[in-house]
């Protein structure tokens, strides 16, 4: 809870300032434990189902622990004319999961985004952070190998 | 001057390999203490994203543009270029229409087309540093403004201009200015909608990378005319270069006293901080961000009062996007008559586009309004790559629709858009080819209306819904007579029943490609079959018999297990066992190109 | 005033109010949902859209200011049709069989009972059925068919929380619920969560009510349009054939309240315009048709106890106490009806009783509540009192918009649902609240011992700076307090009636009545807890059987079977209505007591009973804990009772919101202890001998326990006690 301290404190307890302190707590624990979103709602004196509300509203909260790589297909208009619903597809069913969620063993989660702006190099993919634009079918299995 | 290297670093470059690229020549640079030879300046996204990564050359008054690059190849062009002046001919770019190669950046064809007063200075700025800026007349107009021009000066200059916002629906911006010039209030706020959410829309994104300067010079212009205290940049948190940059940027210009109090020795006090979004599509609605910074669930309200009167923590407010903003440092410097010389009748100035999709040179364009359609993909873009067959171009986003070849004639500005069943918008244009599907683009786009509305109004929520369960009927051959007239039906409705601009422009991408592809919708609902073989259930996959190489490549890779066959002799896929996941179809090498697709499916 | 025109009519409005409003007040129908008087609009619902001149788009009118000249239509075909289509889309998210159904006029004689049904597929089997905004809107607006594809939610009846259900499958998302709860009530407990078509209205991860804090004021089930919320009481009573306008006597405030009655049995109660509690909404109906109720007077012959007519009670009554006269205590509950109190005292006149005393906390310097009076800057500093379980409609009221926001402080050793919304808490240790009240006034420098931070007093002397201060507090939670006089002392007793018996003066404190070895007879009206010895006669004048050996039971109707009035809070007299007859042979109180008197040869009429010396409840100081009793007792009276019965005890849903029958236990002390949650305990002190079940928690600071209970028996806030597991059955 500490860390959530920090974080408030660095945006003066400011209750107007609570989706950037979500955003703030999310970049710490790669994620929105329930814990830290109660002690915000304490100290801030905001109802937990207002958090709560905030957290389900925005796509770019997460209430569930992701896995130790993320996979994030865009779906952005000029990825998905050039075939990111198939790569989309190719992911659900070579980690056998659906977008938002995160594989048994915590390896692996699958996200989708609406747009990353990087339009002239899709279809993208964003493996742990890197952008890999004109991705394709053939590259999932590549990346997946390269987990060790 | 000095010989320059610059390198174009903004997210697509980056994610296309620019980082090498800049350690491959800074590495170089210091090994052969080059630093008096020539500089390196990262600046951000140059426009033609087809040719990233990309290195300019600024050699001898010219820009030597190379395209497609290697980290291995900088070596080269600092050893030839930079020292010796003989120019690589292979790393000049290629243009696929004319079919000739260009060395100098601004006899490109794409670029000769465009009329770039916005991003123009991107390719000469680097955006870490507020001086690179000022040395092209940067924040003279912030001087300007204060010295010589009262707050009505200001506004009335803006309206002579003709400026109309570039976020949407194209308000008059000196107007908008004026309305909330005037409304009573101590407290005032001025907006910065940087919540880019149209998907296939980037031209925020690569002006806040590449020259932030330009968007806070217009952001404080603004705040002077209306006589606000406080600006506020909403950017979306999925640009995270755009925010690194902006923060900087921020930095430096309160460094230099164009920020916080007395601005340059004036009395004008101004404060801009930066809000990040959190993912939310209809935040890009002004109600909707504004609820969405007092740190709220951004769910647009009910206008009036306009944002104007009551906007942010209930004080008058003015919004205006990132490109809108960019804009007014420029009329300010070079006069109303310099913009409204630009542009047609009632659309004055140039705007940006995103042209992406299926075309050749994909990236970003300036161009004057007034510009026809097939001026911008043809000439600009450079037509359809793979000699495919244009079908369809998409304006606007989610909120806008799709214009068929029959109206590529049309010259582009706000009215001629809505007039063609589309909208501006924010200035996404996605190309679309033979290969598109338009029952399927239009549920793409309906799909994504749904999961970003808000969830109030029903018309919205309820409405796309029902749409989006017919266009998954017909795109899966469940199609059935009456259907096309019922999504008009409803979607005339939704349009009319619903609160904000999100649900009202909805169905906009159904409501156009009825009017223009009627016929696709027939095929799918009459005779089950797909045109542009992409919907799932109506294709299916087969291997030409006559092209099988016999390869085996297919069969290894099928995840079904549905293809069969002798090696060297030919395959067959077994359609019960196929999952259709199109594996085969981009495997199979290119000097067969046995796969094929064909629609109504094999049953 | 400027002028609209609606429909070709023109009207005068004022600035400031909706379309709607003036259409409203001039009788002009516009259809709405998600509107309500009491919310600010929502403009969600998109039925009462209008047309106005100059305008392309139809306008939702809950929003829409009216502005001088405007011209507005209600009534087109495209708003009519744009009506319907919104509607149409609502119900295709709301089982909707029943609406468009041809046999709709027949269906009552095909299908019977099918009303428990567990599952709402149809109006038929929805609880609101014929009460519902929906089908008048349907009516209204003309819909006979739904084009559109249905789709059910297939949400869970959330069904595990005390007091009111909640099928989410029949929400329509109008959002009043949500508006109710985070705008009127300050509670926040519902808001909307996710977006799209995924949109529900809920808590914070889908917790209970009860997990997530809620006060079950139940304001959310009242302006529910559907059957989504429903009261779990009255669900299949049917709806209401009259309500009658009356006063809760279940606290000091007296809301006013509607009985809402079927035949001759209570189906609910609502508020009557205004917020009540949870008492009030939910306590009321269950209360007066409880199963354990006794309507019959009762005489115990021999072992056994008898049914008998009143004339045989009567005459049992009038011979005990003619027989033990002088020797008889008359222990009274504040929660009759004033006419009842005065012929309590006029009854104890005339058998020369001295031994009179009430179940009540009191303080002599009570004064009526002036609301009225609270104005300019103000500072509310509240000690010991969680004014959120024991007088939410009071808090409202103090923390409802006012120019200059309340500052609002709390001083309390205990966490309550409270602490979480004030401004600043201040957390001392157990006993040092005074303390804490003396370092906030210091003018010079003080040594803290409170455990509460210094950092934290300064915060609390800086929000006192140029306020009005007024102390809020319930006399019996705190002792001794004492500050400067420009603080303004508002005590806040918890039971009805109070003033009353200030004004009338009792005989001694509760105590020492049970006490006191020369009573051979003693008349209860309500009850006692717990009896310290063998009396010769007891009669009990009661709704519910007490928890001891009585010999006589004179069954009474409860304050929604009589007339009379109560006073409040504030001094006011409040009317008591009867809303339902008295059930069985009960009967009201002053009728039982007049009918005594009236055996004993006293006229009861015109003869103001005398005044008798106020006297409060003996306070003891607090002592320090010691080896033999290391636990400090933390005593609250119990709000949440009625004539002495604990509400809790009478029904679960208190119990499970409330557990005021349990002693409340840190958890860290639990464990020392090795008590466990739910395990029976003891706790004995020096004059007090206690069994219940522990619950555990970590609202109570550490090495103390908590305990409701109502004055009467000798549980002294902070006394030393020690805590033991209660010995295993032999």
């Amino acid at each position: 809870m500490k860390r959530v301290e920090n974080v408030l404190r660095e945006h003066r307890y400011q209750r107007s300032h609570i989706i950037q302190i979500l955003q703030d707590i999310q970049v710490e624990f790669n994620y929105l434990p329930k814990e830290a979103l109660e002690y915000v709602s304490q100290r801030l004196k905001i109802p937990l189902s207002k958090i709560y509300s905030i957290a389900t509203f925005y796509a770019g909260f997460s209430l569930n622990p992701r896995g130790k790589h993320l996979c994030t297909v865009c779906m952005g208009t000029a990825c998905y004319v050039r075939g990111a619903a198939a790569i989309l597809n190719e992911f659900e069913r070579k980690l056998n999961i659906k977008p938002g969620a995160t594989t048994k063993e915590m390896n692996y989660s699958l996200e989708t985004v609406n747009c990353l702006g990087c339009c002239a190099i899709g279809p993208i993919v964003v493996y742990d952070g890197k952008y890999i634009g004109e991705f394709k079918l053939k590259d999932i299995g590549r990346i997946l190998k390269g987990r060790a | 001057m000095k010989p320059a290297l610059i390198i174009s670093a903004g997210t697509c470059g980056l994610a296309r390999g620019a980082e090498a690229l800049i350690k491959a020549a800074k590495d170089y640079q210091r090994k052969r203490r080059l630093h008096r030879e020539f500089e390196i300046k990262i600046t951000g996204c140059h426009g033609l994203c087809e040719a990233e990564p990309n290195i300019l050359v600024h050699f001898n008054g010219k820009f030597i543009f190379y395209q497609k690059l290697k980290p291995e190849n900088v070596k080269d062009i600092i050893e030839k270029t930079i020292l010796k002046g003989t120019i690589i001919k292979e790393f000049l770019w290629f243009d696929s229409e004319t079919r000739k190669r260009y060395v100098d950046i601004d006899e490109i064809p794409f670029y000769q087309k465009q009329k770039r007063i916005l991003l123009g200075h991107n390719v000469l700025i680097e955006p870490k540093y507020i001086k690179d800026y000022m040395k092209f007349g940067g924040y003279s107009a912030v001087g300007k403004v204060l010295k010589k021009y009262r707050p009505l000066d200001v506004i009335n200059i803006i309206k002579k201009s003709g400026l109309r916002g570039r976020g949407g629906a194209g308000f008059p911006t000196g107007k908008k200015w004026e309305l909330c010039q005037k409304a009573k209030s101590s407290e005032k706020y001025v907006v910065c909608n940087a919540d880019e959410g149209d998907p296939g829309a980037y031209m925020d994104r690569s002006l806040l990378e590449g020259n932030s300067h330009s968007v806070i010079e217009g952001i404080i212009i603004g705040a002077y005319a209306i006589g606000a205290q406080e600006g506020i940049i909403y950017v979306r948190n999925e640009y995270p270069l755009a925010i690194r940059n902006l923060g900087i940027a921020l930095k430096q210009a309160h460094n230099k006293g164009f920020l916080g109090k007395n601005i340059l020795k004036s009395k004008f006090n101004f404060e801009i901080t930066v809000v990040r979004g959190a993912g939310a599509f209809v935040c890009g609605e002004e109600t909707a961000l504004l609820t969405s910074i007092e740190g709220r669930v951004g769910r647009p309200k009910p206008r009036p009062p306009y944002p104007t009167e009551s906007g942010l923590w209930g004080k008058p407010t003015n919004i205006n996007n990132v490109e809108t903003w960019a804009n007014i440092p420029q009329i300010i410097s070079k006069g109303a008559e310099w913009f409204s010389g630009i542009g047609t009748k009632r659309s004055k100035g140039t705007k940006i586009f995103s042209l992406v999709g299926k075309i050749n040179n994909t990236g970003l364009v300036e161009v004057p309004m007034g510009i026809t359609l097939r001026e911008i993909i043809d000439e600009i873009g450079g037509g359809i790559p793979g000699g495919k067959e244009f079908k369809a171009v998409q304006t606007g986003g989610p909120s806008g629709g799709c214009i068929p070849k029959s109206l590529l004639d049309l010259p582009i500005d706000y009215e001629s858009l809505t007039k063609a069943g589309s909208m501006m918008g924010s200035g996404g244009m996605i190309v679309m080819d033979e290969d598109t599907c338009m029952v399927d683009i239009a549920r793409y786009f309906l799909d994504f209306s749904l999961h970003e509305s808000c969830g109030k109004c029903p018309s919205c929520r309820l409405g796309t819904k029902q749409m989006v369960e017919i266009l998954d009927r017909i795109t899966e051959g469940e199609g059935k007579e009456g259907d096309i007239e019922f999504l008009e039906n409803i979607g005339k409705n939704v349009k009319l029943a619903s609160l904000c601009g999100l649900g009202q422009t909805a169905a906009n991408p159904v409501l156009t490609t009825i009017k223009y592809f009627r016929d696709e919708y027939l095929a799918h609902i009459k005779e089950k079959r797909c045109p542009a073989l992409v919907c799932k259930s109506l294709i299916s996959y087969v291997i030409d018999s006559e092209l099988c190489g016999g390869c085996t490549i297919c069969a290894k890779n099928c995840p079904s297990d549905a293809i069969t066959g002798e090696p060297k002799g030919i395959y067959t896929i077994d359609q019960k066992k196929c999952t259709k996941c199109g594996i085969c179809f981009t495997i199979c090498p290119s000097k067969f190109k046995a796969v094929k697709k064909v629609s109504p499916p094999i049953k | 005033m400027i002028k609209i025109t609606i429909n070709k009519k023109e009207i005068l409005a004022k600035r400031g109010e909706t379309v709607l409003e003036v259409a409203q007040r001039q009788g002009i129908y516009i259809p709405t949902l998600c509107y309500h008087k009491d919310l600010v609009p929502y403009g969600g619902c998109r039925l009462c859209i209008v047309e106005v001149k100059g305008w392309s788009v139809p306008v939702a009118s809950c929003t829409l200011p009216v502005q001088d000249g405007m011209v507005v239509k209600t009534d087109t075909p495209r708003l009519k049709k744009l009506r319907r289509f919104s509607l149409q889309l609502i119900l295709s998210e709301h089982p909707h069989a029943c609406l468009i159904c041809d046999k709709e006029e027949e269906c009552v004689q095909y299908q019977e009972c099918i009303a428990k049904s567990a599952v709402t597929f149809g109006c038929k089997f929805c609880a609101r059925n014929g009460d519902c905004e929906l089908q008048e809107l349907v009516e209204k607006l003309g819909i006979k068919e739904i084009p559109f594809e249905f789709s059910y939610r297939n949400l869970e009846i959330e069904k595990f929380d005390p007091f009111f259900e909640r099928d989410y499958n029949l929400c329509v998302l109008c959002g009043r619920c949500v508006r109710m709860c985070q705008e009127v009530r300050g509670a926040g407990i519902l808001d909307f969560q996710h977006r799209g078509p995924e949109t529900l209205v809920g808590t914070a991860y889908n917790l209970s009510h009860l997990e997530a804090g809620c006060q079950f004021c139940g304001a959310c089930v009242d302006v529910c349009p559907t059957g989504a919320l429903r009261d779990r009481y009255s669900k299949w009573l049917g709806s209401p054939q009259r309500s009658v306008k009356t006063t809760c006597a279940l606290c000091n405030i007296g809301c006013s309240i509607n009985i809402n009655v079927r035949a001759n049995t209570v189906v609910s109660s609502t508020p009557d315009n205004n917020q009540i509690c949870v008492r009030g909404r939910f306590g009321i109906a269950p209360l007066v048709h409880h199963p354990k109720r006794i309507i019959s007077p009762m005489l115990r012959k021999g072992e056994r106890l008898v049914e008998v007519e009143w004339e045989e009670a009567f005459d049992f009554v009038c011979s005990k106490v003619v027989e033990h006269k002088g020797k008889t205590g008359i222990l009274f509950s504040p929660q009759l009806t004033i006419e009842a109190i005065n012929s309590v005292y006029g009854l104890a006149d005339h058998l020369k009783c001295e031994k009179l005393a009430t179940t009540s906390a009191l303080e002599t310097n009570l004064k009526p509540l002036d609301l009225k009076g609270f104005r300019g800057n103000l500072v509310f500093v509240i000690v010991n009192t969680d004014m959120i379980s024991d007088f939410s409609p009071l808090l409202l009221k103090l923390r409802s918009p006012q120019k200059i926001k309340p500052v609002f402080i709390v001083i309390d050793a205990v966490d309550s649902k409270l602490t979480q919304i004030v401004d600043l808490w201040l957390r001392p240790e157990l006993g040092k609240e005074v303390d804490v009240l003396k370092l906030l006034f210091a003018q010079k420098k003080m040594k803290n011992t409170t455990a509460v931070s210094t950092r934290d007093i300064k915060l609390g002397k800086d929000l006192l700076k140029k306020k009005n201060i007024y102390l809020l507090y319930n006399p019996y939670n705190i002792e001794n307090i004492t500050v400067p006089k420009y603080v303004k002392k508002i005590p806040l007793t918890a039971k009805i009636n109070t003033l009353k018996i200030i004004d009338m003066g009792v005989d001694s404190p509760t105590m020492d009545l049970l006490q006191d070895k020369n009573i051979d007879c003693l008349y209860l009206l309500g009850t006692a807890p717990k009896l310290n010895w063998k009396y010769k006669t007891i009669i009990v004048q009661d709704c519910f059987p007490p928890q001891f050996r009585f010999d006589l039971f004179l069954p009474t109707a409860t304050f929604a079977e009589v007339n009379g009035s109560v006073v409040n809070i504030e001094g006011k007299i409040k009317r008591i209505r009867k809303a339902i007859e008295p059930l069985g042979k009960s009967k009201s109180d002053d009728w039982i007591i007049a009918q005594i008197s009236k055996r004993l040869n006293h006229n009861t009429k015109n003869r103001k009973p005398k005044k008798r010396k106020t006297i409060i409840s003996a306070i003891a100081k607090t002592k320090k804990v010691s080896e033999k009793y290391p636990i400090h007792l933390i005593v609250r009276e119990n709000g949440y009772s009625y004539r002495g019965h604990r509400l809790a005890t009478l029904m679960k849903g208190f119990e499970r919101l409330r557990g005021d029958n349990c002693v409340w236990l840190n958890n860290r002390t639990a464990k020392k202890s090795k008590i466990k949650d739910g395990a029976e305990i003891k706790i004995i002190g020096r004059t007090l001998n206690l069994v219940m079940p522990a619950r555990v928690t970590e609202d109570v600071p550490e090495n103390s326990v908590l305990v409701y209970y109502h004055p009467s028996m000798g549980a002294v806030n902070s006394q030393p006690v020690r805590i033991t597991k209660k010995d295993k059955q032999r």
